[in-house]
């Protein structure tokens, strides 16, 4: 992260307790720490990135200070305003919890339903299978170095395509997915609500012995865990040669 | 006799359906073959035709199973080396135990590969002069002065491709049937791949084979073989 000329300056801020629930939008940076005093909470250790940001400028009735020999100046001031408030110190995201509304008896929504959709998603993400035809995998495999082919493992998938699971991926052209515990998403997508995730991953494969393999159409096929086997020329011989060993 | 091999792990489905057999020759073979350990059930130097054709029968079946793993281009099974290697094995084990010879005529109890040594014999052998350095190994635990550890050196240094995992002198290794097949070079270079040789790494010919093998992921796929070589400007 860029860093403030000084380096070290580190800022303040504070607001009235009535206030406390404006505090809610920069309560996801963890290196903040609160402290309450009588009527004020304060936050220290922002940065001078957080500090200027929109979320904090946006808060109301804050005040912002910066930090020098123990003394705080109001921002763009000389002299100082008040000194370092002796408080008990902790972690902002302890410090204020978050509450669940009580429950509310006149909801009716609890029939609503949400539909699973695949969205493009800028997150980097490290591809760690692939899929690719069965044609192109024997032109590559017939003279592969079989040091590459050791690391991964495979299965067919449908008539004509192999799912490769492993690192270093094999060179040749063909889709990449990424895995977010047991589900595997095509490279550069992602659940539009990925915070289902994990409710998704319980429901279609609670015993976690698949791989739950997400198309781009939102539709996904499973693949047990079990049935992968080692890559190696021979396995990919055997298999395509007499494909009814396979069960 | 009874040494325990850890090489070249196999399947071992066929086990124990060789035991069965009043053949000693094949089943220290089939043995050899499938549990990596060699036994040896009496001293018998001479092998009759009829226990070597079985022998051959089988290790042809050996060899077929293995050119599936083999890259493109595997040469043909090849009777002879695979049938003088096999022997030279039994008695090799057998020298290792009894031993009622005096050392000069060690050599001469040794069979003598004739033929021409091409990618097919030197693949067909291997199917048993693999097992000759463990079993160098367990000869110089015994006897390191041993003179039959001398002949087996010869031999490994002649039959390099099964020795990738003794450390042989590389200066005299005749590397011309090695390049002359391009399945047997790739499999040379898995080899020494999979031993992490380094030294033989660093002979010009396999410089550039081992470097396309690994690509650029020299680092997680054998570290050591970066540090030696010099890295590519």
């Amino acid at each position: 992260m860029e860093k403030d000329a000084g380096g070290s300056i580190v800022y303040f801020l504070s607001i009235p307790q009535a206030y406390k629930n404006d505090l809610a939008r920069i309560r996801q940076w963890t290196n903040l720490k609160a402290g309450f005093d009588e009527n004020i909470i304060w936050i220290r250790d922002l940065n001078y990135q957080q500090v200027y940001s929109t979320e904090v400028r946006s808060i109301p009735f804050a005040t912002a200070y910066y930090e020098k020999g123990n003394q705080l100046y109001l921002l763009d001031r000389k002299l100082p305003e008040r000194n370092v408030p002796g408080l008990l110190w902790t972690p902002i995201d302890r410090a204020l919890p978050v509450k669940l509304p009580s429950l509310n008896h006149n909801y009716f929504g609890i029939h609503d339903t949400i539909s699973i959709t695949m969205v493009p998603s800028d997150r980097e993400t490290d591809a760690v299978a692939m899929i690719v035809s069965l044609d192109v995998l024997s032109h590559y495999i017939e003279n592969a170095p079989a040091v590459r082919l050791e690391k991964i493992r495979w299965a067919v998938l449908g008539s004509n395509q192999a799912f490769l699971l492993g690192t270093p991926l094999l060179p040749i052209p063909g889709t990449t997915v990424w895995s977010r515990k047991d589900l595997l998403f095509p490279t550069g997508y992602d659940f539009e609500l990925h915070s289902v995730s994990d409710v998704i991953q319980k429901k279609i494969n609670p015993g976690r012995d698949s791989w739950i393999l997400w198309d781009t159409d939102n539709s996904y096929q499973l693949i047990s865990k079990e049935s992968l086997v080692p890559l190696s020329r021979s396995s990919f011989r055997v298999t395509i040669t007499n494909p009814l060993q396979q069960s | 006799m009874h040494f325990k091999f850890a090489m070249l792990r196999r399947s071992r489905h066929l086990a124990n359906l060789y035991m069965a057999i009043d053949n000693q020759f094949l089943k220290m073979i089939a043995q050899l073959r499938q549990h990596e350990e060699v036994m040896l059930y009496g001293n018998l130097l001479h092998v009759t035709q009829p226990d070597l054709e079985a022998v051959i029968h089988f290790l042809e079946q050996e060899y077929n199973r293995e050119v599936l793993q083999y890259p493109s281009g595997a040469p043909p099974f090849h009777a002879a080396a695979a049938s003088w290697s096999a022997q030279l094995v039994y008695k090799a084990a057998q020298l290792m135990l009894h031993r009622e010879n005096k050392p000069e005529d060690l050599r001469a109890l040794l069979p003598v590969f004739t033929q021409e040594q091409n990618d097919s014999a030197i693949l067909s052998a291997d199917l048993c002069l693999r097992f000759i350095p463990a079993m160098r190994e367990h000869l110089h635990v015994i006897d390191p002065e041993d003179p039959l550890l001398v002949l087996l050196d010869e031999l490994l240094i002649q039959w390099h491709y099964s020795g990738i995992s003794a450390a042989l002198d590389i200066s005299k290794l005749d590397l011309g049937p090695i390049v002359s097949s391009s399945a047997l070079l790739t499999l040379y270079t898995e080899r020494i791949i999979y031993y992490r040789k380094t030294e033989l790494a660093k002979h010009p010919l396999f410089l550039e084979t081992i470097r396309a093998s690994l690509g650029i992921y020299g680092d997680t796929l054998w570290k050591e073989f970066k540090d030696v070589i010099i890295p590519e400007p």
